[in-house]
């Protein structure tokens, strides 16, 4: 369900909520596409996207992403990773130039993210 | 309308295998996918299809507004998007947006008018005003007959 108003649908998404489902669904894709590449193991994956909108103009001002990686791949190799998400993400590129969009990859805890 | 700035959250989450998760609090769930072109399955909304679908909404919603706030009279509007990804100094992204705005109007309402408010919502939406590439509008009017 796409449909909002201005007054606002709690139960369907806004376009800023489209925005940022677009550019975490890019961001997981890119790991999927990598990983056979990398031979990087993990188990899973969790990203949790944050953005901010400013009144005048009217856009995202920024907009914060925390990736969680199931995994017991060794730090550098995290770091590796998200050097490959910030490079080949399609949407990732389209939005980046655009706002202040940054964040970080963590490995999960053993109990989970 | 809550004062800004506004604060917006979605959560994707993946396994090894199979669908993409989307999430948002109050949000029904949105499975997602690569788009054919990456090798995906092609049912499923995919980053670049949702990223499309973004624009879209945003420019039908960011008119719906407007026009509300100068009561000008309306009845329907469908908003084509196309978005063309290409890699350019070897970075793969979105380098063109074609808007395809078609607005049906009253009889006797104020075309020059309808197609201003259509402008203005380009200028405003949130979605491309947050990216680098802008966005290309064709717009068309169309008059109900009385």
């Amino acid at each position: 369900m796409l449909d909002t108003a201005l007054a606002g649908r709690r139960d369907a998404l806004n376009p800023a909520e489209l925005l940022l489902a677009a550019l975490s669904a890019c961001m997981i894709k890119g790991i999927e596409r990598v990983v056979p590449m990398l031979k990087f193991s993990l188990r899973g994956v969790e990203i949790r996207v944050h953005g901010v909108r400013q009144d005048v103009p009217p856009r995202m001002e920024c907009i914060d992403y925390e990736i969680v990686v199931d995994t017991d791949e060794p730090d550098r190799r995290l770091e590796l990773l998200h050097d490959n998400v910030k490079k080949y993400g399609t949407v990732f590129n389209t939005v980046a130039p655009g706002t202040d969009l940054k964040g970080v990859l963590v490995r999960a805890t053993s109990h989970g993210s | 309308m809550q004062p800004f700035p506004h604060h917006y959250s979605v959560v994707a989450k993946a396994d090894t295998q199979g669908d993409v998760a989307l999430e948002g609090e109050r949000l029904p769930p949105i499975p997602s996918a690569p788009p054919t072109e990456f090798g995906g399955p092609g049912d499923r909304w995919s980053p670049e299809t949702l990223f499309v679908a973004a624009v879209a909404d945003c420019f039908v919603l960011t008119f719906r507004g407007i026009a509300g706030l100068s009561r000008f009279s309306w009845v329907s509007l469908e908003c084509n998007v196309t978005g063309t990804v290409d890699r350019v100094d070897r970075v793969t992204q979105f380098i063109a947006l074609e808007v395809r705005a078609r607005l049906r109007i009253p009889a006797g309402a104020n075309e020059e008018q309808a197609r201003r408010l259509l402008a203005k919502a380009e200028e405003t939406c949130l979605v491309t005003n947050s990216l680098k590439v802008q966005p290309h509008l064709e717009s068309v009017v169309e008059i109900e007959q009385p």
